[in-house]
């Protein structure tokens, strides 16, 4: 990936499709960049590059760049990408709470969310080109998190514009349906120049949290997967539409 | 379409073509990430799938109307930006109800549509955004009454071919492992 074009998916083919920025475009968005504060997005203090699966299809699964605000001590939100380059594509968003919030959720809230700790504990959870003595103390933290991932564009199948109903994802667990293909992980190694496996030894200290509730990580207690279905209704309206 | 949310977009482009944005629901410093929008040119939107086009709508009467603007922006350089918004077609989806007072980004996604014509926006968003940022849409509706839609008219089949789309979640077997190899790591 690392020496793809601008947009490009490897075979030429350019996702998603469209011309060149025009010069004028350029200046535009330059303008609004310096006279906008942009403060929201500017709240993005981490990068975290770990893997996903998609709860309808679990053999599909995606590496996944999520630029992370924490907006307090139990809740942060994420801007989920499929790599880190300038061109990358905004595939969806997670929200992570802390267990503590977790536990109060209501039961069926809860069979949508999946847990951190094997991400952590196996290494496949990273900051990227950060030393793990930096994040150890938020990688404990992070073990003892839940997940909600909603996918909006399937660029892993070559979608060249996000089309459809947004997927839940689930994150990697240590049983045979939730196993990151090998090769997945190879390739992200080669590309960072790291080990996964290196890391996952040096976590081996991380506590397992104690008690993972067995609403979340559905899938992996009930057998049962979830998909987004879609159904015109009549719309409830003030004017007429459209 | 009674439930209406003002929402700030933090847009980038792929190309010309194509934009992705991130919906927050305040300009913030503690802005909650509420959902996110792509933008696409009327060219690839003719390109998607008839089943497709019905998550996208029409940005038309939210340009001319004056709601769709660019805080902090001068009015002359705004509407350049606007003359190509006015074209194009977005899909939207959010995940967080804040609307309906969710402290919780709870259940699942849903597909926001747009503001197609006069009477639909609540009045009382309305004058509160124009209060706070310093604007005034029918000011600025007056000044963008020259912009054009997308070239072939709005699409029947885009903004969900005038019904309102429901997301529902259906719990379903998980799809069997193929005979891949797999470690552990």
């Amino acid at each position: 990936m690392a020496a793809t074009t601008r947009g490009s998916h490897g075979h030429g083919e350019q996702i998603p499709p469209g011309k060149a920025m025009s010069t004028e475009q350029h200046i535009l968005d330059k303008g609004a960049e310096m006279l906008q504060s942009l403060t929201p997005v500017k709240q993005m203090n981490q990068h975290v590059c770990t893997f996903a699966l998609y709860n309808h299809d679990m053999n599909r699964q995606i590496e996944t760049h999520h630029y992370v605000t924490r907006v307090n001590q139990d809740f942060l939100q994420c801007a989920v990408y499929d790599s880190d380059h300038s061109h990358a594509r905004l595939i969806g968003v997670e929200y992570i709470v802390s267990d503590r919030i977790f536990e109060t959720l209501p039961k069926e809230e809860q069979k949508l969310w999946h847990s951190h700790a094997y991400e952590i504990k196996s290494g496949l959870w990273v900051n990227p080109r950060v030393p793990e003595m930096v994040v150890k103390k938020d990688l404990e933290n992070f073990a003892k998190t839940y997940g909600k991932f909603w996918c909006t564009w399937q660029t892993d199948r070559g979608d060249k514009l996000p089309v459809g109903a947004p997927s839940l994802m689930m994150s990697p667990q240590a049983v045979n349906l939730g196993m990151v293909k090998p090769e997945l992980i190879q390739k992200r190694d080669d590309r960072y120049n790291m080990s996964t496996d290196a890391i996952k030894r040096t976590r081996l200290e991380i506590p397992e949290p104690e008690w993972l509730n067995p609403e979340a990580d559905y899938w992996k207690q009930h057998g049962k997967c979830f998909e987004i279905h879609v159904e015109d209704v009549e719309m409830k309206k003030i004017a007429p539409f459209p | 379409m009674t439930r209406q949310v003002e929402a700030h977009h933090f847009c980038g482009h792929q190309n010309e073509e194509f934009r992705q944005c991130l919906i927050y629901d305040k300009p913030d410093a503690d802005g909650r990430l509420i959902g996110l929008e792509y933008i696409i040119s009327e060219e690839l939107f003719l390109t998607l799938p008839d089943d497709e086009k019905k998550f996208w709508h029409s940005h038309l009467y939210e340009v001319k109307s004056g709601v769709l603007f660019m805080p902090g922006v001068p009015g002359p350089i705004q509407r350049q930006d606007h003359e190509k918004v006015a074209k194009t077609y977005g899909k939207v989806i959010h995940f967080w109800q804040v609307d309906r007072g969710d402290s919780l980004p709870l259940g699942i996604p849903q597909v926001m549509m747009a503001l197609t014509r006069d009477g639909q926006l609540d009045q009382n968003l309305a004058q509160d955004a124009e209060k706070r940022f310093g604007v005034s849409f029918n000011e600025e509706r007056e000044k963008r009454a020259y912009m054009e839609g997308p070239a072939h008219g709005i699409h029947p089949l885009a903004n969900a071919g005038g019904y309102g789309i429901r997301t529902v979640l259906r719990e379903v077997d998980c799809k069997p492992v193929q005979s891949v190899p797999r470690v552990f790591v």
